[in-house]
């Protein structure tokens, strides 16, 4: 077994990968959170706040939206809505001591509403009467970029990731998401999911092993696809 | 402090069930130490703590295993986050464009509007000690009267555009062909509704023509997203956040009425609806005909529907009903659209009122 000390250590990998909206990086969840402190709100100059707020976050919150979407295009889309949002309901927001969560509480709703669309609804394209992937919409057929499939390694594998996550229930996967790719500290997973902190531990955990799961059996499936 | 009286106190920060007993076994164990086992980056434990979790683990053959399974997992995962990416400029510029926007001067002819009320969006409700503070509210009214502004401009030269048109417009022949049909394909739209209470929601629609089959989401992010199958007489509505089903849901039933060719033909032949002439419609060339209940259905040159403009008012203004209009070919759309199978994970229940 790898040691405590040794996950500690990766934590604060992870951790240092949000710099830019963390201050520091030492993993915890005292350095992970948004530094809106800083931010000029406390100065009552809106517009230096909002833009302050968005020079911070875009960044992050952008990064998170593409890991769950998959589709930069849809990143930027979201992107810019959660930011109009923030912005309309700046005069109207009171509480402003963690405004990461606040905006992540946003990205994640609106990214769960078009993960759900997107579901529901995998159209074939006009074009041709093949399953082929549109744009924008996951598809099985990116198994055929898996890494087992020859295609460029790094792309399919960051695919097959992607794939994995797109599988599974959208709860899941951003509570993963945000965890283990945002380094996002389950205590503050908990407060953007709206649930608890024990809530939000135990759907990490079960979030973890889906996706091994996931991961798992589209690695065979790929295998036995090129077997064939 | 011994690794067992530490045991029973939970972590400070960390509402995790406490650690169990050194040396203790059971399921229940081995379910805790999974769950401090899938966050453990996100804790702080003292070196007791941790001699309990891997004494488990390296006793534990399942827990060893499932650890090998959460590191596998979080390496997969990181790698993600190696790749950071950035908003494109557009985005830069568009949300610059709000900020800048809300620091604009007030408008002074319609600063009486300053006095309606507001419903800006909820925010996320945020655990940590909160500061109650009333703060001036004059941006977003700002924000507001620009916006209006900006109607008020478009709505009049949209008013202008539909009279000039309208005393131009030719009220020569006009039929749809004989053979003229929607069957094979989907009516699909989307349109943003107001519920009782103010709030905006959309609707996305798709109605299989030749059998009536219905799929409907209603949304409103992050309070509302209520999808209703509606397949004969069968409906099925289900709750997507709540994960709760109902058969036969009262108020979710949405009415594309407007769009059904069969009564706009006879509405034509009885001469209750009239058609107004050939118009411009977002670029596209469109028949303009007015049905019986004011409103006025646009069809492209190839017979399908494009959008319905809502009764013009006294000001003779005319908008757009629906942001999207769109026939599809019925092979394009998946059959699990019409599926009325209850979603695993689904429990039977009963939906909030419809909007």
């Amino acid at each position: 077994m790898a040691s405590v000390a040794t996950r500690r250590a990766y934590a604060s990998m992870t951790a240092e990968k949000s710099m830019d909206f963390q201050g520091s990086a030492t993993g915890t969840e005292q350095q992970w959170k948004g530094n809106s402190d800083h931010l000029p709100a406390a100065r009552g100059n809106d517009a230096e706040a909002l833009s302050a707020l968005y020079e911070q976050f875009r960044r992050p919150i952008h990064s998170y939206i593409y890991r769950l979407l998959g589709n930069v295009d849809d990143a930027d889309d979201v992107t810019q809505e959660v930011f109009v949002r923030a912005c309309l309901a700046w005069d109207g927001l009171y509480e402003r001591d963690n405004l990461s969560a606040w905006l992540y509480r946003i990205a994640t709703n609106l990214c769960v509403d078009l993960m759900r669309r997107r579901k529901r609804i995998s159209w074939r394209p006009l074009a041709s009467h093949s399953d082929g992937p549109i744009e924008g919409v996951q598809s099985e057929d990116n198994s055929a970029l898996l890494s087992d499939s020859g295609g460029i390694p790094e792309i399919a594998e960051r695919e097959h990731i992607r794939l994995a996550l797109s599988n599974m229930p959208e709860e899941y996967a951003v509570a993963l998401v945000l965890n283990a790719a945002q380094g996002i500290p389950y205590q503050e997973v908990a407060v953007i999911t709206g649930i608890s902190p024990n809530a939000a531990a135990t759907r990490i955990s079960r979030a973890k092993r889906m996706f091994v799961e996931e991961y798992q059996r589209l690695n065979r499936d790929g295998k036995r696809g090129n077997a064939r | 402090m011994t690794a067992d009286n530490i045991s029973k106190i939970p972590l400070p920060g960390d509402p995790l069930p406490p650690l169990p007993a050194a040396g203790e076994i059971g399921p229940h164990v081995c379910e805790i130490i999974r769950l401090y086992l899938a966050v453990l980056p996100d804790l702080s434990l003292t070196p007791e703590q941790q001699a309990i979790i891997e004494e488990h683990v390296r006793a534990c053959a399942a827990c060893a295993e499932e650890w090998q399974l959460l590191n596998v997992a979080e390496n997969l995962i990181a790698s993600l986050g190696k790749s950071e990416t950035v908003p494109s400029a557009r985005v830069d510029q568009a949300v610059m464009a709000v900020i800048a926007m809300r620091a604009a001067p007030p408008v002074p002819a319609i600063s009486s509007i300053q006095s309606a009320p507001l419903t800006p969006l909820a925010p996320a409700t945020i655990g940590r000690a909160s500061r109650q503070r009333q703060r001036p509210r004059g941006s977003l009214f700002r924000l507001l009267s620009q916006l209006a502004v900006a109607a008020i401009l478009l709505l009049a030269l949209l008013a202008t555009i539909h009279f000039a048109t309208n005393v131009q417009a030719p009220s020569s022949a006009f039929a749809l062909p004989a053979n003229l049909t929607w069957n094979g394909y989907v009516l699909y739209y989307t349109q943003s509704e107001v519920d009782a209470h103010g709030e905006t929601y959309e609707v996305q629609s798709y109605h299989e023509i030749s059998t009536g089959n219905m799929h409907v989401e209603m949304t409103m992010p992050g309070q509302m997203d209520v999808v209703v199958v509606k397949v004969g007489q069968q409906m099925l509505g289900e709750d997507m956040m709540h994960h709760v089903a109902q058969w036969n849901p009262q108020g979710w039933v949405v009415d594309d009425s407007v769009f059904d060719l069969a009564a706009l033909k006879s509405e034509l032949q009885s001469h209750r609806a009239i058609y107004l002439g050939k118009e411009t419609f977002h670029g596209q060339p469109v028949y303009e005909i007015r049905l019986s209940n004011g409103q006025v259905l646009l069809l492209n040159m190839r017979y399908q529907p494009v959008n319905v403009l809502q009764s013009a008012t006294g000001s003779g203004a005319a908008t757009p009903m629906y942001t999207t209009v769109q026939l599809i070919p019925a092979q394009q759309v998946p059959d699990s659209m019409w599926s009325t199978q209850i979603p695993s994970g689904f429990h039977m229940g009963e939906l909030p009122p419809g909007p």
